[in-house]
């Protein structure tokens, strides 16, 4: 019998996954991506430009101007911060994109590539803790553009108003374009990591989320003015998620203008809900099917 | 037992990866030895829940490793491929893979000091990755295995591209985690390698298990083959000539001052030079049992 040294003593906790693995895949990833120079750019230049023009417009002339557009597409009674949260959400969608594939595209696709897979799954984590970690990185990312600016506009807006509890007054339009910004978030991440998945180069993994994303958006917009139905345009996420935000934001007028070439009127709203759930659901099966593969294959 | 291969097959479409394995794996050094091809990354995959079995079970712990990733807080893997990110330092890389067991920054941060010491990587742990040499990959590899202190550490082809410091070094380590009582599973194709850190051997040929055991218990199981033995001695001609007359021994070869001897029970043999020495006044310069080494055994084993 081998005489073994004592100093050893094997673990005896509970055979149980890590809980905040999937906290220390995102920190450390956000750190590493945050290297990039071109993540930097966009995930600081995007929601500083936006703070930026928002709170020249609403220091310069708050409430004026944007009633005075409201006014002009008919909308009598407006909420400003309604409004130019509407305007931030469509603005923001193309570099959103970008910052998605650019961030997102990776994720899966590197570890894939340099065989990094069988490193976590030979230690104490599932396949959905790898996978939040994963969706809280890029969530952290797109959260500079999207929802950040949302929240600057409210602080903005509540500390530009004289008004007593304005602040109080304003706090479910904040609620709700956070939900718009959440929407948002949700989506490119879905899109982007499930397209990661699917590739092994971090640049096939780009292109892949970005046109695929282009694509549909031009596409669907030809075939709805081909058709003259405003509904096709809703096969698009971004359309979709424009739709959705003037509802949540009480704006469905502002979307006339925009849909006056279309005898079909406004796109319904059910159809909105159901392209952006299935956006979002079917790159995440796609991504759970293919982390959860049975066989890591490195 | 830390891990057991209950009648295990895997395939690979057509083809074959391992075939009706069954198998225990227990504390100290175990090397997992085969040439290229023969399973043993498909043995070391499926242990490590990669993979599942075809057919038959695999169970880490009691537990099925693939669906138990609460068993891995026990389990060490460096794999065979470079699987880094590259950018990153050895420090940080180890750091954030030990995080991954659920310990804090801080803690994790002192486990992955003491394993990148122990790797001897210390001075060299603050360097990007993409500057390491293959041994300083190897070692880093090796650092994230047992920075979270395991009972089961699992090494695909670790001395792969070492070199020889550092092989030796490598070879320590798995010698002392072995005599720590923890359970080390080594993987190579290098004979001389394995037998410089374990006697235990798991012989895999073609996706079978080929033979378990010590070097000297498999060889005690191939009688059929005459174990060779060679003295050497001034008057070869005449010890041969005496060596021949014991029933034991099957053949006798002369090279100048060498014999080779083929015996079918060495025992007695052994038992009888000293004997010839003592009557007859021979001299003996060295008596050495050629094929007690892996080398042979294997030889013998996938004839």
């Amino acid at each position: 019998m081998p005489v073994y040294d004592a100093s050893y003593r094997p673990w005896e906790g509970k055979a149980k996954a890590s809980r905040w693995a999937a906290v220390a895949i995102a920190t450390t990833t956000v750190r590493r991506l945050w290297r990039l120079r071109s993540i930097k750019w966009l995930a600081v230049f995007c929601p500083l430009a936006a703070c930026s023009i928002s709170w020249l417009v609403l220091y310069f002339s708050y409430g004026e101007f944007w009633a005075r557009v409201a006014r002009q597409v008919g909308i009598q009674d407006v909420n400003v911060l309604h409004l130019i949260n509407v305007r931030l959400f469509t603005w923001v969608q193309i570099p959103a994109v970008l910052l998605a594939a650019i961030v997102g595209g990776p994720l899966i696709a590197e570890d894939r590539r340099s065989h990094s897979l069988p490193l976590y799954f030979s230690r104490p984590i599932t396949h959905l803790t790898y996978t939040l970690g994963k969706f809280l990185t890029i969530f952290a990312y797109l959260s500079l553009p999207i929802l950040l600016p949302s929240i600057g506009m409210y602080m903005i807006d509540v500390s530009l108003s004289p008004a007593q509890g304005h602040w109080l007054e304003q706090f479910p339009s904040l609620l709700r374009a956070m939900a718009c910004a959440g929407l948002l978030i949700a989506v490119l991440a879905s899109v982007s990591l499930g397209a990661s998945s699917l590739c092994t180069r971090n640049n096939y993994a780009i292109a892949l989320v970005f046109t695929s994303m282009m694509v549909v958006w031009g596409g669907s917009e030809i075939v709805a003015d081909v058709l003259d139905n405003s509904n096709a345009a809703l096969a698009a996420p971004f359309t979709a998620l424009t739709r959705i935000s003037v509802e949540l934001l009480d704006l469905p007028e502002l979307l006339y203008p925009d849909a006056l070439n279309r005898t079909s009127g406004m796109p319904d709203i059910r159809l909105a809900w159901m392209s952006v759930a299935a956006w979002t659901a079917i790159p995440l099966l796609v991504l759970i099917a293919r982390v959860r593969k049975v066989e890591v294959v490195s | 037992m830390i891990a057991t291969f209950d009648n295990v097959a895997k395939w690979y479409g057509d083809v074959i990866g391992l075939v009706d394995v069954t198998t225990e794996i227990g504390p100290g050094v175990t090397a997992l030895l085969g040439p290229n091809g023969a399973g043993k990354s498909t043995f070391l995959k499926l242990l490590t829940g990669q993979l599942v079995p075809s057919t038959g079970s695999v169970s880490l712990f009691g537990k099925n490793p693939f669906r138990s990733s609460g068993v891995y807080r026990q389990v060490g893997f460096c794999p065979e491929q470079d699987a880094f990110y590259e950018d990153m330092t050895g420090r940080k890389f180890v750091h954030y893979l030990t995080r991954l067991h659920g310990y804090g920054a801080a803690e994790a941060r002192r486990r992955s000091d003491e394993a990148i010491e122990r790797v001897g990587m210390s001075e060299n742990a603050h360097r990007r990755i993409r500057t390491y040499s293959k041994g300083m990959r190897q070692r880093i590899k090796l650092a994230q295995a047992i920075s979270h202190d395991p009972q089961l550490v699992v090494l695909d082809e670790p001395l792969n591209g070492m070199d020889p410091i550092g092989r030796r070094k490598v070879i320590d380590l798995v010698k002392e985690m072995g005599a720590e009582g923890r359970s080390v599973l080594v993987s190579s194709h290098i004979l001389h390698e394995v037998e410089a850190m374990t006697r235990e051997l798991l012989l895999l040929y073609q996706g079978r298990v080929l033979a378990e055991g010590t070097v000297e218990e498999i060889r005690a199981y191939l009688n059929q083959y005459p174990h060779k033995i060679i003295v050497r001695a001034p008057r070869a001609r005449e010890i041969a000539g005496h060596l021949l007359k014991l029933d034991g021994v099957s053949g006798v070869r002369i090279d100048n001052e060498t014999l080779h001897i083929e015996a079918q029970n060495p025992d007695q043999l052994f038992d009888a030079l000293p004997e010839l020495v003592l009557q007859q006044g021979f001299d003996l310069d060295a008596v050495e049992a050629s094929d007690v080494s892996l080398e042979a055994i294997f030889d013998y084993l996938v004839k």
